[in-house]
C-alpha cells in the first residue's frame, strides 16, 4: 500500500508517518489574519521551534481552539522519521532541468495547488502554496516531480533531531 | 629458579621460570627504594595462583594438577602481566603422523583443536615434570622440520585496561602516551606538524550550532562568520550550545591547553541550529542548504566541517554538498566531512551521501567506539556502514569550551568532549593540513590521500565498522607533498 504521506529525495520516494501526538503552531500566521494569538508558551510542554512557531502535545490543545487554529491555516503537521520529527514549512523549492523552464511555469500555472513563486532565478524557483499549508507545501512538491522534469522540489523542512552531546 | 629454550618466529627463545613460592621468597629479599611502590612478595604469588584458580574451567584443560609449587611464572615483567607455561604444547600445521610421532615418543595427546590445522597436545599425567616434559617435546617437533610451529603453550596474565579512570589531561588525540590507552594510537600530529600546522591561506568551516567566535583561543583564527538560525551578525551560540566551540578548537585552537590539529589554518563560522534545553537540535533544512552554499560560495572555504546529522534525506542540502564539492575552490572542490553518528547503528543523513568524507570515531586502545569498547563509555557508540571512509579519535577529546557555567566545563577549555562529533573536526583538520601542502590537489584527491594513508586497524576486514582505518595526520600530509 502507498504511504500516505511521502516526499522525493535522491530520485527516491521517501515515506513519512504523521505523528499523531504533536502539532505545530506557527503564531505569527494567526496574528497576521488579525485572528486571537494563541499563547503556546502557556502551553505545557511546548517548545518553540524558530521564532513563533511552537511544537506542542495534540492533547494540550482544546479541541475547539485546534479547529480554530486549523481554520486559520496556523496548525501544522508534524511526521516522524526515525528518531526526528519533521515539520513541513509552506515554501518549496525548485532546481528546474535546463531548457525546462517555460514548462515548469506553466505547470506552476496550472496546478491544483493555487502557489505564488517567491523568488525566480531562472532555473532556481522559491515556490509558496496560497493556502500557507505545510500539507500543499508537499503536495506541491510532489505534483512538480512528478509531472515535470525537475531536478529537485523539495518543500522546506524543520527538522528536531537528537543532539549530538555524548559528553562524559 | 631455572631456564627455559623454546623456538618462537624460527628463533630460539630463552625464558626465566621460578615457581610461584620461590618467586615469593625472591621478591621476600628485594627492599623497596624509599618512596617506591613495590608488588608485595606473597601478593604477587598469591594473585597469579588466584587468576589460574579463578578461572579453573578455562585453566584444566592446560594442566593436569595445579599446585602452587609446581606452578611457574615468569618474572620479568610482574607489575605488567605475566606468562604461566602450560603442561601443554601447541602445534600449528601437524599432519596426522606427527602427531602420532609426539605420542609415541613424549606421550604427548591432542586436548584441543583449533582453526586452520592447529591442535594443543598435553603431557602425560604420569610423568615427572610436565611442564619440563612439554618444552622439550615441543623442541623436538619443531626440530623435525615437518609443523608451521610447535612451542610450549602460554597462559598470559595481562592487566586489563579498565575503563578511563582519568580526563584526558592530555591530548591523546594528537599524540597519545598511553595513559589510558596505546601509545602511539593517535593521529600522530607531532610528526605532522614538522611539514605544516596549516596556512593561514586555508580555510575550514564548522557548520554547527554556533562557535564562540570571541573565544580566546579561537577569535585570531575566525575570518568569517554568520547566523543562518536567527540572522545575527556573528556565529554566536545560544544558551548552553557548546558543541560547535568544541569542535572549532579541534581544528584551530590557538593555545597549549587545547591545540588544533590544523592551529594555522583559518576559520569559518556557520550557524545552522540551536537546542532546545531538551536534548534536541532543530534544524531547518533550508537554513542548512543556504549555509553550506554560503560556506563554499561567499566564505570561500575549502573544507566544511559538519558534526550534525539525522532525520530523514534531503535534496535541498545533498545538492548544496554536490555545489560544494564540484564548484567550490573555482571548480578544484570543497572537501565535505561528516560525522557518523553515535547511535551504534546505520549511518545518519548526510554522512550516507556520495563524495563525502563520512567519519566514525576510535577512542585511545585504537578500537572502533562501541557500547562496549575499553573507554567505559557504555552510552554511545559509533555508527557504520558501507559509507564509513574512516575513523578518528572521539573520546574524551580536549577541545576548547564556551565561558562559564553554560559550557561543558566551567573553564575555557573541556577536557571530556566527545563523539563522532569530535572525530569529524579532526578530518576536516587534516584536510586543511593537506591543502597547506598542496593546495591545488582536488577535493576527490584530499579524499583519497586521507582514506589510504589511514592506519589499518585490527578489525580491517570489516570496512562496514572501520572504514579505511583511524586517521593519520602525518601520512597523509607526507602524500599530499608529493602530489
Amino acid at each position: 500500500m502507498a504511504a500516505d504521506f511521502y516526499y522525493y529525495a535522491g530520485g527516491k520516494r521517501i515515506p513519512l508517518e504523521l505523528d499523531p501526538e504533536h502539532v505545530a503552531v506557527d503564531v505569527g500566521e494567526v496574528g497576521s489574519r488579525g485572528g486571537r494569538r494563541p499563547d503556546p508558551a502557556a502551553v505545557e510542554g511546548a517548545v518553540e521551534l524558530r521564532s513563533g512557531l511552537y511544537l506542542v502535545e495534540r492533547s494540550s490543545l482544546p479541541a475547539d481552539e485546534r479547529r480554530r487554529l486549523d481554520q486559520e491555516d496556523a496548525l501544522l503537521p508534524v511526521y516522524q522519521y526515525e528518531n526526528a520529527l519533521v515539520v513541513i514549512l509552506p515554501e518549496v523549492r525548485v532546481e528546474i532541468a535546463e531548457g525546462s523552464e517555460t514548462e515548469v511555469h506553466r505547470f506552476l500555472e496550472e496546478a491544483d495547488v493555487p502557489n505564488q513563486i517567491l523568488t525566480d532565478k531562472g532555473t532556481r524557483l522559491v515556490v509558496r502554496p496560497e493556502s500557507g499549508r505545510g500539507e500543499d507545501a508537499l503536495r506541491l512538491a510532489n505534483e512538480l516531480q512528478e509531472s515535470v522534469p525537475v531536478e529537485m522540489a523539495q518543500a522546506r523542512f524543520l527538522r528536531r533531531v537528537p543532539k549530538r552531546d555524548r559528553s562524559s | 629458579m631455572r631456564y627455559v629454550e623454546y623456538y618462537s618466529e624460527g628463533q630460539r627463545q630463552r625464558l626465566r621460570l621460578e615457581t610461584i613460592s620461590d618467586g615469593e621468597k625472591a621478591f621476600a629479599r628485594q627492599r623497596p627504594a624509599a618512596g617506591q611502590e613495590t608488588v608485595k612478595p606473597q601478593e604477587a604469588g598469591s594473585a597469579i595462583f588466584e587468576t589460574l584458580s579463578s578461572q579453573q574451567q578455562r585453566v584444566s584443560s592446560r594442566f593436569h594438577c595445579l599446585t602452587k609449587s609446581e606452578a611457574y611464572y615468569s618474572p620479568s615483567r610482574v607489575k605488567a602481566g605475566t606468562i604461566i607455561p602450560t603442561e601443554t604444547v601447541a602445534v600449528d600445521g601437524a599432519s596426522s603422523s606427527e602427531i602420532r610421532w609426539m605420542r609415541s615418543e613424549y606421550g604427548m595427546r591432542p586436548v584441543a583443536e583449533g582453526r586452520c590445522g592447529k591442535v594443543l597436545l598435553i603431557a602425560p599425567e604420569d610423568c615427572d615434570n610436565r611442564i619440563a616434559m612439554a618444552f622439550e617435546a615441543a623442541d623436538a617437533l619443531f626440530k623435525r622440520g615437518n609443523v608451521g610451529a610447535s612451542h610450549p603453550n602460554f597462559l598470559r596474565v595481562l592487566q586489563r585496561p579498565g575503563p578511563s579512570a582519568h580526563t584526558a589531561e592530555t591530548q591523546w588525540a594528537l599524540d597519545n602516551p598511553g595513559e589510558p590507552g596505546l601509545i602511539g594510537a593517535d593521529v600522530h600530529a607531532l610528526a605532522a606538524w614538522t611539514v605544516t600546522t596549516g596556512s593561514a591561506g586555508v580555510r575550514v568551516a564548522v557548520l554547527d550550532e554556533g562557535v564562540d567566535t570571541d573565544h580566546r583561543y579561537l577569535e585570531n583564527a575566525v575570518v568569517a562568520e554568520a547566523d543562518f538560525v536567527d540572522g545575527k551578525q556573528t556565529a554566536q551560540p545560544d544558551g548552553n550550545d557548546a558543541h560547535g566551540t568544541a569542535c572549532a578548537g579541534i581544528i584551530a585552537g590557538q593555545s597549549d591547553r587545547a591545540k588544533g590539529l590544523a592551529p594555522g589554518v583559518r576559520l569559518v563560522a556557520a550557524r545552522i541550529a540551536k537546542s532546545d534545553d531538551r536534548g534536541f537540535w532543530i534544524f531547518d533544512d533550508f537554513e542548512t542548504a543556504d549555509a553550506i552554499d554560503w560556506a563554499w560560495e561567499r566564505a570561500k572555504s575549502d573544507v566544511l566541517s559538519n558534526s550534525w546529522g539525522g532525520g530523514p534525506p534531503a535534496d535541498v542540502i545533498a545538492n548544496a554538498f554536490n555545489r560544494a564539492r564540484t564548484q567550490g575552490r573555482e571548480g578544484k572542490g570543497t572537501v565535505v566531512v561528516v560525522a557518523a553518528g553515535n547511535s551504534q547503528r546505520q549511518i545518519d543523513f548526510p554522512g550516507d551521501l556520495d563524495g563525502v568524507l563520512t567519519v566514525g570515531a576510535s577512542n585511545q586502545w585504537d578500537e572502533r567506539k562501541t557500547r562496549s569498547s575499553k573507554d567505559g563509555e557504555s552510552w554511545w557508540g559509533s555508527n557504520y556502514g558501507d559509507e564509513l571512509d574512516l575513523l578518528a579519535p572521539g573520546v574524551r577529546i580536549t577541545t576548547t569550551d564556551i565561558w562559564g557555567p553554560r559550557g561543558y566545563s566551567t573553564k575555557a577549555v573541556t577536557t571530556t568532549f566527545n563523539g563522532t562529533s569530535a572525530a569529524a573536526p579532526h578530518v576536516a583538520a587534516v584536510a586543511g593540513l593537506i591543502l597547506s601542502v598542496k593546495r591545488e590537489l582536488s577535493e576527490a584527491r584530499v579524499r583519497e590521500i586521507i582514506k589510504q594513508k589511514a592506519d589499518a586497524l585490527s578489525q580491517g576486514d570489516q570496512p562496514r565498522l572501520v572504514g579505511s582505518g583511524r586517521l593519520n595526520a602525518y601520512m597523509a600530509v607526507r602524500a599530499a607533498r608529493r602530489g
